[in-house]
């Protein structure tokens, strides 16, 4: 069973609290907010692209928007192995991290 | 703010990095982003912002693979991409690594490729994309011509052309044409507007379909119907305002209503219109139609499976039917029948090519220099490269490695390059008037950034596959050995390079000899004497409508009045009426007979040009009258005929003798005699540089013609009087517009516009060839000074003078210019010969150009060469001889 970085587990996060709503502008937008990184839409695609070759997402085109110059989006959604991938890493994350909030505080 | 769209700059940097399958995506997220960051901004604004987006996305390409779990691989060193990307990168750090080296091969390698991106978008608009016409290559253009008088094209008579449509029996399709100007009453103003009368198959031959309406049709063509008009796309846009509704209705043209029957598609054209046309009107059969008028045009489609040859033959075979069948008329006439392609580019596709030929030059001239700059670093790289060979990589690793950083360095300079021509081309459009045919065509499509790719390649692969076989070649223990004590590096590279420098200066020098020959032929082309003078002289046309001046006595009394009216405006000196007006492109020529040997046959038949002028026309522009007078207010109707010749009419027709008093006549039996008063300086009438036939002139009074053309000689700026000239004309007839507005040093411009333009190109790519030759001698002789830096530093030690070792520089350096310039001049001698037809006044080896350029080239290097020079007699002797 595969797993998923932690730049894959931020994106897959962003995808899950978009929505229906999630592609690559929005995904990108998200992550800026919410983690204060900058990112170009190239990293983003490469991420998705990769998600989606590991069967974490699954992706479908919308309609045309005048908005984009009449251009079709891919919008993102999680796969069932990639909310496994999701649920299992954050496992992981919170029984590694707990009780170490001491050691973790700044010096 | 209109919906903005990605650029196709942006679209074509997508489409090189982002797989086919995500492009439209990540294009609709591009734009979207940039619009929800800039909002309205400005177009640069969000273009940098684009470009920044870009930047990302090149990841996508160059950097780690997607690693899929099942595809993964076992050593990572098989993957040829990911190899590739490694060396690309690898590449991308040696180059930011030296700037100095990257930044000079990158304008080098811009200058080239952008140099040779513009010349073959012109190239490949003008020449090789097929005519916008339907089976264009079945069209051809009909002409009469008279060989025995020395005509070889000729207007067409109408009932000869329709004789030739209903005899040939090689043409599918043939109409007749011509073009006239009409006076558009009922808009703001009465305006000229250019038309072409045209017959009904004029349209189907040309594919000018109606977008609205119809065309032509049998009916039209009936000189007893209402008057029909067919209108130019883009006047029914300008003056209708793109209404469909324009259809059906009236337009009064020439005091005549005509009903608008359709409008043309965008952008379909005339073959050789340049200036532009508005309306097409049908050719309508006259009373007056015959055998001996030539005015029109012929253009017809063969049918399939008929060559240019058959159907001249045909046509020639019809001609001489006609001959044989009206002697008195067509005798001497025959047909000419050109393709379209000839008639449209024929012309410039030699010129052209031999501008690409010359860009390409200077093109392997910036590859020649990037790849001694390469070979320079090749061999400060060598130890590198042996250290690498040592550890295992492979010879063909270590080409491939040094090959990718040259198609790297080239690709960017491409990319480059097409920014730059898009400069250049912009810099065509609005500098120039139109100097080539189908300029409108030019652009900068897919073909033409095909074409650069590949020349990019090409070049990378030129520049960088020696140089890289070369530094891998090397024996590997020397290189590894060689730590500094060699005195002056590898001899065989050394003299690789001293031979690229002599193919440098050589290209230089052939380059240089070409603008040479060019600038000297347009600067005798400059000191050439029309035959008048242009300084302050202003002319307009005004063309009298046939209908408002149907009689000789009303032209008379609109140019008197005219005259009159406009000799009283203020900063008006002198002002006369002329029909033909010297360089502007027009002619008029007469047949005419000397009384004292009247023609026995047709083989006698003589002509002239024939310029009706008021008086003080010869005083006003400045031509001197060799004998005789010149017209005066008495040479009216009624009083003896007069005529005035110009002084080659006078050598050619009474030789040794004076012209004075001897008498002539145009038209044959019955016309009057006219007797010549005058001799004036010959003039040049079609353009600067090229005689012209002899010149007759007569009294406008005494023959007035509806082609009016004033000049006007000013005594402050001419352009500052156009407006009350209008009004003085419109006084006296209110419906007269202004047209061809011009100074005649604006008609000379225009004339020499062309050799203006090809001497401009030639010379900025011989001094492009100049430049980068020169930087290639400085970086060869920069390279040996600094190799040869202990063995100057050891020579000073043992106390040589600055002067001495000057010369040690300057005797590496002058025997590869002196070789470049013997191995150039040889090469201008045997490739000038291909200028011949764009020379005026200068010869192809002109002794003064090839002198000339020798020097300039000697004078150049020698500074070149200074620097280096002078690095080395500062060369601190502790310095270099201290031990490592």
């Amino acid at each position: 069973m595969g797993h998923a970085g932690e730049f894959e587990m931020l994106v897959m996060l962003a995808v899950v609290r978009l929505g229906s709503g999630a592609y690559g502008v929005t995904v990108r937008e998200e992550l800026e907010r919410e983690t204060s990184r900058t990112l170009t839409l190239g990293t983003i695609y490469k991420t998705l692209g990769r998600l989606e070759a590991k069967g974490y997402l699954r992706s479908r085109t919308s309609e045309p928007t005048a908005e984009r110059g009449g251009r079709r989006k891919k919008l993102y959604e999680v796969a069932p192995a990639g909310l496994l991938a999701i649920r299992r890493s954050l496992v992981d994350l919170r029984r590694l991290a707990s009780g170490l909030d001491l050691k973790l505080e700044k010096r | 703010m209109s919906a903005p769209r990605t650029s196709r700059l942006i679209r074509f940097l997508v489409g090189l990095v982002v797989p086919r399958s995500e492009r439209e995506y990540f294009l609709g997220d591009l734009e979207e982003s940039v619009i929800r960051e800039q909002g309205s901004g400005h177009d640069a604004e969000r273009r940098s912002s684009s470009l920044r987006e870009l930047a990302g996305a090149f990841q996508l390409l160059f950097g780690p693979r997607r690693k899929v779990p099942q595809q993964r691989r076992r050593n990572r060193g098989d993957n040829m991409l990911q190899e590739l990307a490694r060396d690309v990168r690898f590449g991308v750090r040696m180059m930011a690594r030296s700037p100095g080296f990257t930044i000079v091969a990158l304008i080098t390698m811009a200058l080239g490729i952008g140099a040779n991106t513009a010349m073959f978008s012109v190239v490949n608009g003008v020449v090789l994309k097929p005519l916008p016409y339907p089976d264009a290559e079945r069209i051809v253009f009909l002409m009469e011509n008279n060989l025995s008088r020395g005509w070889n094209s000729f207007t067409i008579a109408p009932q000869t052309f329709l004789d030739w449509q209903e005899q040939n029996r090689s043409m599918e399709l043939m109409a007749a044409y011509w073009s006239r100007t009409v006076t558009y009453t009922g808009g703001d103003r009465p305006e000229r507007l250019a038309a072409y009368q045209v017959s009904e198959e004029y349209l189907e031959i040309l594919g000018g379909e109606p977008v609205l309406g119809r065309g032509f049709v049998e009916e039209d063509m009936d000189p007893n119907r209402e008057g029909v008009v067919l209108l130019d796309h883009g006047f029914w846009r300008e003056s209708f305002g793109g209404d469909p509704d324009a259809v059906g209705r009236s337009m009064v043209l020439n005091g005549v209503p005509h009903t608008i029957i359709g409008v043309l598609p965008a952008g379909w054209r005339h073959p050789f219109n340049r200036s532009g046309m508005e309306l097409l009107l049908p050719l309508r059969p006259q009373s007056w139609w015959g055998r001996q008028n030539h005015f029109l045009w012929g253009i017809a489609r063969m049918k399939p499976g008929v060559t240019v040859e058959r159907a001249q033959a045909d046509l020639s075979a019809v001609a001489a039917a006609l001959e044989a069948e009206y002697p008195g008329s067509n005798t001497g006439w025959g047909a000419s029948v050109r393709s379209l392609d000839d008639v449209m580019v024929g012309e410039a596709r030699p010129q052209l090519f031999i501008l690409l030929a010359s860009v390409g030059l200077v093109l392997l001239i910036a590859c020649v220099n990037v790849a001694q700059m390469t070979l320079a670093r090749g061999s400060d790289r060598g130890h590198e490269m042996a250290v690498r060979t040592a550890l295992g990589a492979g010879r063909a690793r270590v080409v491939r490695q040094l090959l990718a950083e040259s198609l790297l360095l080239s690709l960017f300079g491409g990319t480059l390059g097409v920014l730059l021509a898009v400069v250049c081309l912009r810099g065509l459009f609005v500098g120039w008037p139109e100097i080539l045919p189908r300029m409108q065509e030019i652009d900068l499509n897919g073909t033409v950034l095909f074409f650069t790719a590949g020349l990019s390649l090409a070049s990378g692969l030129l520049f960088g596959l020696y140089p890289a076989l070369s530094v891998a070649g090397s024996n590997l223990g020397e290189a590894l050995r060689r730590t500094g004590w060699g005195v002056t590096g590898d001899s065989t590279r050394r003299r690789l390079r001293a031979g690229l420098v002599v193919v440098e200066v050589g290209l230089a020098v052939v380059l240089l000899v070409g603008s040479g020959l060019l600038i000297r032929s347009f600067l005798a082309l400059q000191n050439e004497d029309p035959g008048f003078q242009a300084g302050g002289r202003l002319t307009a046309y005004t063309p009298l409508p046939n209908a408002d001046y149907p009689a000789a006595d009303d032209r008379r009394a609109y140019a008197e009045a005219t005259l009159e009216r406009i000799a009283t405006i203020p900063g008006v000196e002198s002002v006369a009426i002329t029909t033909l007006v010297p360089v502007s492109g027009r002619d008029e020529i007469w047949g005419l007979q000397l009384e004292e040997r009247p023609p026995r046959g047709p083989e006698d038949a003589i002509s002239a040009l024939l310029y009706r002028v008021s008086p003080g026309y010869f005083e006003m522009l400045g031509i001197p009258l060799r004998t005789g007078r010149e017209f005066t207010r008495d040479d009216r109707e009624g009083a003896t005929r007069v005529a005035v010749v110009s002084e080659s009419f006078g050598q050619t027709h009474f030789p040794g003798e004076s012209p004075l008093g001897k008498r002539i006549r145009f038209g044959g039996e019955g016309s009057p005699f006219l007797e010549i008063v005058g001799v004036a300086g010959n003039v040049q009438h079609y353009r600067l540089g090229q005689t012209s036939m002899p010149q007759v002139y007569l009294p406008f009074s005494q023959r007035p013609d509806t082609d009016v053309n004033f000049v006007i000689k000013a005594s402050v700026p001419p352009l500052s009087l156009v407006r009350a000239i209008r009004t003085e004309i419109q006084t006296v007839d209110p419906n007269m517009p202004l047209e061809g507005v011009r100074t005649l040093e604006q008609i000379i411009a225009e004339d020499t516009s062309n050799p203006r333009f090809r001497t401009m190109l030639l010379t900025s790519f011989g001094l492009t060839a100049l430049l980068l030759a020169v930087v290639g001698l400085y970086g060869v002789m920069s390279y040996t000074v600094a190799q040869r830096s202990r063995e100057i530093g050891m020579r000073m030690a043992l106390g040589a003078q600055q002067s001495s070792i000057l010369r040690l520089v300057y005797r590496d350096g002058v025997p590869l210019v002196a070789a470049g310039v013997v191995v150039g001049l040889g090469g201008a001698l045997a490739l000038t010969r291909v200028l011949q037809a764009m020379l005026f006044g200068v010869g192809v080896h002109d002794p003064g150009v090839f002198a000339a350029v020798p020097l300039l080239l000697v004078a150049v290097a020698a500074v070149a060469m200074l620097i280096p020079a002078v690095r080395a007699t500062r060369v601190d002797p502790v310095k270099t001889l201290a031990p490592e």
